[in-house]
């Protein structure tokens, strides 16, 4: 068994609904609902689910800009309270995240060298070479000296993600959370991202969380994959076995949803999945999943299902494989 | 009504439109044919040409940025181009119908989804309030909305991405279209509901006889979808083929590289 | 830069008195408080362009340095009020919680006085004086450039760049002030504009009651009062330091407007109508 250098246990976070002149809680919103998860060293983790699942929630609070409500972290062997009385910048040097969008994630008042600078100030790593370790990282990511002094506004949606991924990795984190890295880029350019990322893991050893909902991109970058539905881990298995293995009711009606790229495997053959995700401040007894189940029985709608190891290294949450 | 005889055709489009650094061709001479029950499909990257296409049929291209129109879009004999601003009322919205990719921002936010569907029947069909609204919750069931009649007083902003789109194709349907042109429309949601609204649009296109002008960038939704392809690069159709004849022995260069850009393509996929 | 002419006009005329107020010791033909009762309200003439007043000090004079009691309280209340309200509202927004209910609340309750009333009484309890005057318009003024900060700060909070800047692992000091901070003062810029404007205003009202400047100083909103009593026998007295209050006015919203149209292109036309 590997060193995990991110665990999770029952970890929660809701958000209270207020509403009304005095501003009182009409109702808490679960987004996040007892997730436990472990990620292993070295390893490249895939998070997927539709939108409204919690996969963004749970990286904000893995990287802390959200609170849990229940549950706790560790990251490095640390707690997340622990953490918390250490400095900021000790938490960031371990951890690291790239945003969706390139567009809104880089401050459109800074230079490249800044963006890059900074996090060397930052983290006390600017000896002298400033400027050269920033040039170095740049020509890494695919970009050239030359950008140093552009401002963001002057490059591409994919050259900008690779100077999110070049500020994330100049200090050379041991974990990355990359959330949605390549969704608000053309498709060509989607994958010359994902290879850079996948590059830049090897290179680096580094720890990958990589957040998607595009299923097929995920099976081929990621060593396990763990589908969420209703702020809950239903599904965890490696991922190269995601697309024939996969065998939550869920996982295998989003399978079915995809469309494929032969027009000789119509989805008009396919079952789909009924109905929609559920609103996140809707309680649905038992399994959060039961009401759009084609394969619900009885303890369904009232007992939850834990997530088991149904098979090495395949675990899944759903009463068809507890049942044994 | 012969198969082979178009319902819309169109010939030579060409379109410029005045960009910031001078005039720009947005269409250089696009020819496509639209038959009665068939699904056409125009793909391309962003900046190809294929949404203005589609506005252009519908008259929706204003001046400025339009500079310059010309070529044919006959429909029905008459040549959706140089026809007056109030015959191609008549012709939008009647027989020729349309659907967005962002559904939120063609419902009025202030209105019911049930008054703004009722009042699009009532156009259409000179019909009272009354069955007006019963009109609009036979639509909603047939486009799949659970409990119709209760959806008809929701405001756009109480349904969800996948029921505003329903809503959308409900609106379209008020007025037994010929031709349906969909823009993007599942770009925005999930997989799963996104599936769903393929199959949607496809059952009623067969059951309605509808031509369906189907407009995307993902090659893979064509693929469920489209009976015949055409490829759009920088204005021009650049290839058109059967569906299956595209994605299996594809002529053009750009289309070949299009075809390799699908996630997951080559690995092929065994359905469980 | 501009669109339109009027920004540049409204610069131009506050360029002008800018300079009138600066340069009014040599500018001036006469001593502001030079008094000469024998030429009491006497008319605009070859010596007096603008007439003299009651005590038949040359009213071109009193206008000039009038512009620096003006211009030196527009801006010492707006820089004062800028400061404090651009970093309450910063903390208050990025901060939120308990921090941010208190600030606002007492945002709310200012809010709710009538300004110049609230004015009016503070001068009356602390004395007329310019400096109290300062005090007492800057006691209300902070409060629309903490409640416009904050505003911004909440927006500007949750965009990914400041995010990101949070998981960098920089203080929230260093993010406030290199990140969010030259994000949200495009608006502040506007408003400060708009405020000295107001601020003119407010204070030739508190002078116009006798509550500013003590008696006898050259500011504008004093002798517009002083001519009221006379104001059918000798309308010049009164006239010219209006015409002054509504230029300089009328030059600030022009050059707010300017600012606005030119910083935030999502803003209305606003007032110009």
């Amino acid at each position: 068994m590997r060193e995990s250098i991110l665990q999770l246990r029952g970890v929660g976070k809701s958000f209270a609904e207020r509403g009304g002149v005095l501003r009182r809680e009409q109702r808490r919103l679960q987004v996040l609902d007892g997730v436990d998860l472990a990620i292993h060293s070295g390893e490249v983790f895939g998070l997927a689910g539709e939108s409204g699942c919690g996969k963004t929630t749970l990286a904000r609070v893995v990287m802390r800009l959200l609170a849990p409500t229940a549950g706790d972290l560790r990251l490095a062997g640390i707690d997340y309270g622990e953490w918390a009385r250490r400095p900021r910048r000790a938490f960031y040097r371990q951890v690291q995240m790239v945003f969706q969008d390139p567009y809104a994630s880089l401050n459109p008042r800074l230079r490249v060298h800044r963006i890059l600078g900074e996090m060397l100030t930052i983290h006390g790593l600017a000896n002298g070479d400033r400027r050269r370790r920033c040039t170095r990282m740049l020509e890494q990511v695919g970009l050239t000296a030359d950008d140093l002094d552009k401002f963001p506004h002057e490059f591409s949606g994919g050259q900008r993600q690779r100077i999110a991924i070049a500020r994330a990795l100049i200090i050379r984190p041991r974990l990355l959370v990359a959330d949605e890295p390549v969704s608000a880029l053309d498709l060509a350019v989607q994958q010359r991202i994902v290879d850079l990322l996948g590059t830049m893991q090897r290179k680096l050893a580094l720890t990958l969380l990589f957040i998607s909902h595009d299923l097929h991109l995920m099976t081929e970058f990621c060593d396990r994959i763990g589908v969420m539905y209703a702020g809950r881990l239903v599904e965890i298995l490696p991922g190269r076995r995601l697309i024939e293995g996969g065998r939550h009711p869920y996982v295998q009606g989003l399978l079915n949803s995809i469309p494929i790229a032969d027009p000789r495997q119509r989805a008009a053959k396919r079952p789909l999945l009924e109905g929609e995700v559920p609103a996140p401040g809707a309680h649905i007894p038992g399994c959060a999943f039961h009401p759009r189940c084609p394969q619900r029985f009885a303890p369904c709608d009232h007992l939850r299902p834990e997530l088991i190891e149904a098979a090495p290294g395949h675990w899944i949450a759903c009463h068809l494989f507890s049942a044994t | 009504m012969t198969a082979s005889e178009p319902l819309l055709e169109i010939r030579d489009l060409k379109i410029r439109f005045q960009g910031e650094a001078g005039p720009l061709n947005i269409l250089q001479g696009v020819d496509l044919k639209l038959l009665a029950g068939e699904t056409v499909g125009l793909v391309g990257a962003s900046g190809s040409g294929k949404s203005v296409t589609a506005q252009a049929i519908l008259g929706l291209l204003k001046r400025p940025p339009l500079l310059e129109i010309s070529g044919q879009i006959l429909y029905e004999g008459s040549d959706l181009v140089t026809m007056s601003a109030g015959q191609l009322r008549q012709v939008r919205g009647r027989r020729i119908a349309y659907i967005f990719q962002e559904p939120m921002s063609a419902l009025n936010p202030v209105f019911t989804v049930g008054e703004q569907i009722a009042e699009m029947v009532v156009l259409h069909e000179g019909l009272g309030r009354r069955s007006a609204l019963n009109r609009a919750a036979d639509l909603f069931a047939e486009v799949g909305l659970p409990d119709p009649r209760r959806r008809l007083n929701n405001y756009p902003h109480e349904l969800s991405g996948g029921q505003r789109q329903r809503v959308m194709i409900a609106m379209a349907l008020s007025c037994s279209p010929q031709i349906l042109i969909a823009d993007e429309p599942t770009t925005a949601l999930d997989v799963t509901i996104q599936a769903q609204i393929l199959r949607l649009l496809k059952r009623l296109q067969v059951e309605r006889r509808m031509a369906l002008l189907f407009i995307t960038h993902d090659l893979r939704v064509m693929a469920e979808i489209a009976d015949r392809l055409a490829v759009m690069q920088a204005g021009r159709i650049v290839e058109e083929a059967g569906i299956e004849a595209l994605f299996h022995a594809p002529q053009h260069a750009y289309t070949r590289q299009l075809l390799t850009l699908i996630p997951g393509r080559g690995g092929g996929r065994v359905v469980p | 830069m501009f669109r339109s002419i009027w920004p540049y006009i409204g610069a131009g005329i506050i360029l002008l008195f800018a300079i009138g107020a600066i340069l009014a010791p040599w500018l001036s033909p006469y001593d502001p408080y030079e008094i000469h009762l024998s030429e009491q309200l006497a008319g605009p003439s070859r010596a007096h362009p603008l007439g003299q007043d009651a005590n038949g000090s040359d009213i071109l004079s009193r206008l000039l340095y009038g512009a620096r009691i003006s211009l030196a309280v527009g801006l010492s209340v707006v820089a004062l009020t800028a400061v404090v309200g651009v970093l309450l509202g910063l903390v208050s927004g990025y901060y939120g919680g308990w921090i941010d209910t208190l600030l606002m609340r007492l945002v709310d309750i200012l809010l709710a006085f009538p300004g110049l009333l609230l004015a009016i009484a503070l001068v009356a309890v602390l004395g007329p004086s310019m400096r109290n005057v300062v005090i007492a318009l800057a006691v209300l003024g902070w409060v629309s450039f903490a409640r416009l900060v904050r505003g911004q700060v909440l927006s500007v909070r949750e965009r990914e760049f400041v995010l990101a800047a949070r998981t960098s692992g920089q203080s929230d000091l260093r993010i406030m002030v290199v990140h969010i901070l030259p994000n949200v003062l495009s608006p502040v810029i506007v408003q400060a504009t708009f405020g000295i404007a107001g601020v003119i205003i407010s204070e030739s009202s508190l002078s116009f009651l006798g509550l500013g400047a003590p008696p006898g100083t050259p500011s504008w909103g004093a002798m517009l009062s002083q001519g009221k009593q006379v104001l059918l026998d000798a309308p010049h007295v009164s006239i010219f330091p209006g015409l002054a209050i509504m230029l300089v006015v009328l030059a600030f919203n022009f050059v707010g407007d300017g600012l606005r149209d030119r910083l935030d292109p999502r803003g209305g036309s606003g007032r110009r109508g």
